[in-house]
């Protein structure tokens, strides 16, 4: 497990979202369930020029001896979860021919300090070059990849 | 006569299952009700000092006002969906991490007087990851959108859960929307309107 290695396709990325904050999410009026939004994404800059939004590995949580639920902050927040595949292959219909610009990679932190969270030994990121034209319009995509996870 | 579509009662929001004399609820047709009591909570008096909103209709009225809440969850005038747009774009408009423009703003208003009518699925709009304003409209995986620029420009996004994206298309600000969308989004709106079962979890005021 190394930090920048890309999460194999069939592993999930959880992301949390708070349920209170309703750019987090958007409410399906038939099947009555939550759908994420372009809201819920935080995506920081770094200075080799990618930017990336925080996730975790839910691949790595075992291994931690940890289950999803340990990666919710009681008791507000709720889990999605998308497969790294599904990730790597959004897309938008009116630019077909574009590479999708995501990927998913490992970035475990902070390497065992004391007094952090042992979820944090399965943080991974979602990545894109900080020059993404239309970003919203590619993070609303990026949303429907990602679905709710019911957490027990 | 169909489903009483309202139940009206006083108290806490937690109390929505009010009930009226001798414990029978109070049923009547929303648009008239609701409209009539909403108008009752518009009523302007001075705020208190201390007191502050980013909304209008969330001033301080002297009226104590009654929960109204709409018990099918379903039928909607057009009055209770722009407001509940409102209350989205007071939130965008309040939340520390946006900084939607006034174009952007008043952009998003026009499209949502274009767009909303009685019984149609329910505007949720909510701030971008960059910062600025995003409407949706999502029942049965049926996804309408628009992204709203600083400029005021805009991005139509309609997204079929069978046939994928069929609308993607940005609008330069001071633009009408394109009159064949006009149409094509009512109409899907509208449909998309009657497959509502239940409106969003904070659709109670």
């Amino acid at each position: 497990m190394v930090a920048g290695d890309p999460l194999p396709d069939d592993d999930l990325a959880l992301r949390r979202f708070d349920p209170n904050e309703k750019k987090s999410w958007s409410f399906d009026e038939a099947s009555k369930t939550e759908r994420l939004r372009s809201g819920a994404f935080r995506f920081d800059a770094y200075e080799d020029g990618t930017a990336g939004c925080s996730v975790y590995q839910r691949g790595a949580l075992p291994r931690l001896e940890l289950r999803v639920a340990d990666c919710l902050e009681a008791p507000r927040t709720a889990m999605a979860a998308a497969a790294a595949e599904a990730i790597r292959a959004v897309k938008r219909a009116n630019v077909p021919d574009a590479v999708s610009p995501f990927d998913v990679v490992e970035d475990p932190y902070p390497h065992g300090e004391e007094g952090v969270h042992a979820r944090d030994g399965a943080h991974a990121l979602i990545l894109h070059r900080q020059d993404l034209p239309g970003n919203d319009k590619w993070y609303r995509e990026l949303a429907k990849a990602f679905y709710r996870l019911e957490v027990v | 006569m169909g489903t009483p579509d309202v139940i009206i009662g006083s108290g806490s929001s937690s109390n929505l299952a009010t009930r009226g004399p001798g414990s029978r609820p109070i049923y009547g047709r929303s648009t008239a009700v609701s409209d009539f009591i909403r108008r009752m909570q518009l009523l302007r008096v001075k705020r208190p000092e201390g007191l502050s909103s980013p909304v209008p209709w969330e001033e301080y009225s002297p009226y104590q006002a009654p929960i109204v809440t709409l018990a099918s969850s379903r039928r909607a005038s057009e009055f209770d969906l722009m407001l509940y747009a409102e209350r989205g774009l007071g939130a965008v408009q309040s939340d520390p991490d946006a900084s939607p423009t006034q174009a952007a703003i008043a952009s998003a208003r026009q499209l949502l007087r274009e767009l909303i009518a009685a019984d149609g699925p329910t505007p949720q709009v909510g701030a971008t990851q960059s910062g600025s304003i995003e409407i949706q409209w999502l029942v049965a995986g049926y996804l309408v959108s628009v992204l709203l620029e600083s400029d005021g420009g805009y991005n139509l996004y309609v997204d079929d859960p069978v046939d994928g994206v069929e609308v993607d298309v940005d609008v330069p600000p001071g633009s009408p929307i394109p009159s064949d969308e006009v149409a094509r989004l009512r109409d899907r709106l509208a449909h998309m309107g009657l497959q509502v079962v239940q409106r969003p979890p904070d659709w109670t005021w």
